[in-house]
């Protein structure tokens, strides 16, 4: 242990940048005197950010105890290891309540039934909208006991991780698996490779769902297998720009055939993304590409922000180009796309350079190279400071494509889902964004108040150069 | 230095000692008083002078306007009360201090800390809250650590 905290902090002097600790600072100096719960290891410079930040800080300690169980190889037996976490918990009176809770990398090494423990323990303490930051490792190689990590400002934070010993493990359940078992908070954020984050580690915040319906189960029915109703939330409360409040209707089955003709509304879309996009990158002179078809209310919502926007209906060039391919059949097999000799084909002016993309889910349904081809076309068209807006679909229904997205106001979507009988490509992000070649990740955001489950937002910066 | 105590003296230097390896382990000038690493002590234990814990000591101490150092050997199961306190040992209990709290970093705490200044080592073992709204700090005077933690098991 005390090897650990010699080989700690001391080596390692970079900070990450953690998008998630900012909602967390904004929590914090919202309220006159905030109150902290740190699960991580203690240490001067956190202390001394929240003594700046006026807040009154409560230490745990989880690494210490997580270290112990980990040597002790409590962490193979669900239940040795949640009763040993309910006596070290002890100290936590009930009375102590919390506006924020930093959880770090604890809940990596837990097992989902001390997962599900451990929030219902955390939610106890929660006062009404507190938020829970973690942060989750996504390769197959993390550090064999927790990461020390301090705060040294509102969205920065120094870890040890490089200077830990490693172990090789199958990966960690992905954030909706997590979602599900967090009984009492809800996902609020999701961020993943943005700029200056670390290349392993996701950040993720929670928001204490304390005011809304009891959700409180015992510790006897924490232990028993997920329910189903849990795995696929219900339909998400979402404000309208009215101020109304309104029911998502809930996506179908991910597995589900729907046809053509039937009911094409796939729900609504609260995006995140979107809503800094146009109002902070769009000006007098701005110029909006949109590559899906031409949509009149689309264009009325741009019109508040940009003077000039483009549809360049790349689903209906890309369908006509296979179509003439097949009927003239010629000789050697050509990719659609390989017949988009120039951006002319997408009717884009030379001397047009675009400020805000939307790409909508578009581009993932092409393959990885004709991505690359797209991307090539619009390579031109792009300035030092061009931004791109990706939906990126996260169900399992590979026939799904989005037939039209209707953007009523700049942080509301009309999904309209489509089928076109086609199987198509599932990219992940990092493939999507490899085969684009010249953009990277902005901002994402995923499972977020409002957002569809089964999409995922992102910006990617793109840069030409 | 007055103690309503059951003393275990191990060592005949509890309350004057002699200047030895132990009290140079706190690293500052010497204070007045000093328990030693061989002195077990239970009970109450206030006084009006500096003091020096090498030793192990369960109950309450309380020295009002004064300083109270845990040193490197010392081992406190007590809530604490002084002016000024400074942790270079383990103590498991509450630290109330009227100005200043040092948790050095070869410290080992866990409990509550009340006073207007606290610093905190990096390397230290600390489990409790922190709390500088000196307003928040509980005025009534300090009850032995075994009785307080009798009266929340009564109190489940």
């Amino acid at each position: 242990m005390q090897t650990y905290q010699d080989q700690g902090l001391q080596k390692a002097s970079q900070s990450f940048y953690h998008p998630g600790l900012r909602v967390i600072s904004a929590t914090m100096a919202a309220l006159p005197k905030a109150r902290v719960l740190d699960l991580g290891a203690p240490s001067a410079a956190s202390f001394k950010y929240f003594k700046r930040q006026n807040c009154h800080i409560r230490f745990e300690n989880l690494n210490d105890f997580l270290a112990t169980a980990i040597a002790e190889k409590l962490t193979l037996r669900s239940d040795a290891l949640i009763d040993a976490l309910d006596r070290y918990l002890l100290l936590l009176n009930s009375d102590n309540q919390f506006d924020v809770i930093l959880a770090w990398d604890i809940f990596c090494y837990l097992d989902l039934a001390a997962i599900d423990y451990l929030s219902q323990r955390l939610s106890r303490h929660c006062t009404v909208g507190a938020k829970l930051h973690m942060v989750r490792y996504w390769g197959n190689v993390y550090p064999r006991i927790p990461c020390e990590y301090y705060m040294v400002d509102g969205c920065h934070a120094v870890n040890n991780f490089a200077c830990c010993e490693k172990r090789h493990l199958q990966k960690l359940p992905p954030v909706k698996a997590l979602q599900a078992r967090m009984s009492g908070f809800t996902l609020s954020e999701f961020h993943i490779s943005e700029a200056g984050m670390h290349s392993a580690m996701t950040d993720v915040v929670f928001e204490s769902a304390r005011a809304g319906a009891a959700r409180q189960v015992s510790r006897a029915q924490s232990l028993r297998p997920m329910p189903n109703e849990l795995k696929r939330p219900n339909a998400t409360p979402w404000r309208s720009a009215g101020g109304e409040r309104q029911q998502v209707l809930p996506a179908p089955k991910a597995n589900a055939k729907v046809s053509q003709h039937v009911e094409k509304y796939y729900g609504q879309h609260k995006s995140p993304a979107l809503e800094g996009l146009l109002s902070l990158r769009l000006h007098q002179n701005a110029r909006v590409l949109d590559l899906g078809v031409a949509n009149r209310i689309n264009e009325q919502t741009y019109r508040r922000y940009a003077p000039h926007i483009h549809f360049a209906d790349l689903p209906t060039l890309m369908a006509n180009k296979a179509r003439s391919q097949t009927e003239n059949k010629v000789g050697h097999p050509l990719t659609p796309i390989s017949q988009l000799a120039d951006a002319s084909h997408l009717a884009i002016s030379q001397h047009w350079k675009f400020d805000v993309i939307m790409g909508w889910d578009i581009l993932s349904r092409y393959s990885l190279e004709a991505i690359s081809h797209i991307m090539a076309l619009i390579k031109p068209h792009v300035h030092d400071n061009t931004y791109m807006h990706l939906l990126h679909y996260v169900g399992s229904d590979r026939e799904h494509i989005l037939e039209g997205c209707n953007l009523v106001a700049e942080d509301r979507i009309e999904l309209f889902k489509g089928c076109d009988g086609a199987l198509h490509h599932r990219h992940t992000l990092f493939e999507l964004i490899a085969a684009m070649g010249y953009g990277s990740v902005e901002q994402s955001f995923a499972f977020a108040k409002g957002m569809h489950e089964n999409y995922h937002e992102y910006v990617v910066a793109l840069n030409a150069r | 230095m007055k103690s309503q105590s059951q003393s275990q003296s191990q060592s005949p230097s509890a309350s004057n000692p002699e200047p030895n390896q132990d009290v140079s382990l706190s690293g500052g000038p010497s204070p007045s008083a000093v328990i030693g690493s061989k002195i077990n002590f239970k009970g109450e234990l206030s006084g009006d002078e500096d003091l020096l814990i090498q030793g192990k000591v369960e109950g309450t101490v309380t020295l009002k306007g004064h300083k109270l150092t845990v040193g490197k050997l010392g081992y406190v199961k007590a809530n604490l009360q002084a002016k000024n306190i400074i942790v270079d040992g383990t103590v498991e209990g509450d630290i109330v201090a009227d100005e200043h709290i040092a948790i050095n970093a070869s410290s080992v705490v866990k409990g509550n800390i009340i006073a207007e200044r606290v610093t905190l080592e990096d390397g230290a073992k600390f489990r409790g809250s922190i709390d500088m709204d000196i307003d928040a700090a509980p005025k009534a005077p300090l009850k032995p650590l075994a009785a307080k933690v009798d009266e929340s098991k009564s109190g489940d």
